[in-house]
């Protein structure tokens, strides 16, 4: 079968015969995404400004209340500093991400920018915000004298945090750059294969 | 531009457009709820685009890009981590394939090209669409002297297949 023939098969299509969409469902879908910023959304980021715009404030309200030690304070500064930072970060990736029209490398080059934000921003959240949290907490146990179960419950935490950043990071963001890496390598093989010679 | 802007435009488009957008999930979903998931993505995609369309190109040719591009970033593992996050009292479908769809030759064309890899699969639907070398190198970002080699390779393997298809008298 010769190429012309193919493309006049492909020319038979009735492509509105193809599917029915269901209007419902399409309405549905787009008003629910039209507040999200992108499909992919770094389940890090939504849970921790939430976390951290709950805890922060309810830890300073705690430490007034108790006359706490100063490093109640301190801790609670920082839960709030790093959902606010969370916040400032999602909406400059947000803007980043709005973009279209663009050619097939120059999306691919903006979602392995996407991909390398996110993995940055997991790593910062495990090793330089985790670990200082804990390491006031666990201060602040120690200055309080806290009993064994507190301890126990601030551990488990501390390792649930780093497993879930871990596994995240590991699971999603890295095969999923590694992913786009490999269809823009694809498309770049192409620049390299002789022109034809016409 | 208004929400309501937008929306018409969206939905004009749909309308003189979905053919692009089906033909694009039938070529990169391998079954029919790949396909649904990927079609609510590529008209979410669509929907975004809306307000960033300008003129310079025909609307057509923008909604082949956006379709396109979002095919070929979707995944299924992304699907999966989004279906974890939806419990599946939720899960609704978009689309249902109609009866009447039901040429064979075409469907032997759709199954070949979707053995092709991403990259390619692009390729042979902007062909068979009709785009010239240039609007598909425009597409793609790179020369269109380098698509036309891929292209050759796309045509010579389509018409290997066809003979083994022709031979099988399917």
């Amino acid at each position: 079968m010769e190429f012309e023939e193919m493309k006049k098969i492909w020319d038979t299509q009735s492509n509105s015969a193809m599917y029915a969409i269901d209007e419902s469902v399409l309405r549905k879908s787009i008003s629910k995404k039209a507040s999200q910023s992108n499909r992919i959304v770094a389940l890090v980021e939504v849970v921790f400004i939430i976390i951290n715009l709950l805890v922060g404030p309810f830890l300073i309200y705690d430490a007034i209340v108790d006359r706490d030690h100063p490093v109640s304070f301190v801790i609670a500064g920082f839960f709030i500093l790093g959902g606010i930072y969370t916040i400032i970060s999602q909406q400059r990736r947000i803007s980043r991400n709005n973009s279209f029209g663009k050619t097939m490398i120059g999306e691919l080059d903006d979602a392995i920018a996407n991909a390398d934000y996110l993995i940055v921003f997991s790593r910062k959240v495990i090793y330089w915000y985790n670990i200082p949290v804990f390491a006031l907490i666990f201060m602040k146990l120690t200055i309080t004298a806290s009993s064994g179960w507190v301890w126990l419950l601030m551990l488990t935490l501390f390792s649930l945090a780093f497993v879930a950043g871990r596994w995240e990071l590991n699971k999603c963001h890295y095969p999923r750059k590694e992913r786009l890496q490999k269809l823009k390598a694809k498309i770049l093989a192409l620049n390299e294969q002789q022109p034809l010679q016409v | 531009m208004t929400a309501t802007r937008q929306q018409e435009i969206f939905e004009q488009w749909l309308e003189e457009y979905k053919g692009i957008l089906f033909k694009i999930v039938r070529v990169y979903g391998h079954d029919t709820d790949q396909q649904d998931d990927l079609f609510q993505e590529v008209v979410i995609q669509v929907w975004r685009s809306v307000p960033k369309f300008r003129d310079e190109s025909a609307a057509a040719t923008w909604v082949y890009r956006v379709a396109l591009n979002t095919a070929i970033k979707w995944t299924t593992r992304e699907r999966k981590i989004e279906e974890q996050k939806q419990s599946e009292d939720l899960k609704e479908h978009m689309l249902s394939e109609k009866e009447t769809f039901k040429d064979e030759r075409v469907t032997w064309l759709y199954e070949e090209i979707n053995k092709l890899d991403e990259i390619d699969r692009s390729l042979a639907l902007l062909l068979l669409d009709g785009f010239s070398y240039k609007e598909m190198a425009d597409m793609i970002g790179i020369s269109s002297s380098n698509i036309g080699v891929r292209i050759h390779r796309i045509k010579k393997h389509l018409i290997t297949q066809s003979e083994k298809y022709q031979h099988h008298g399917i």
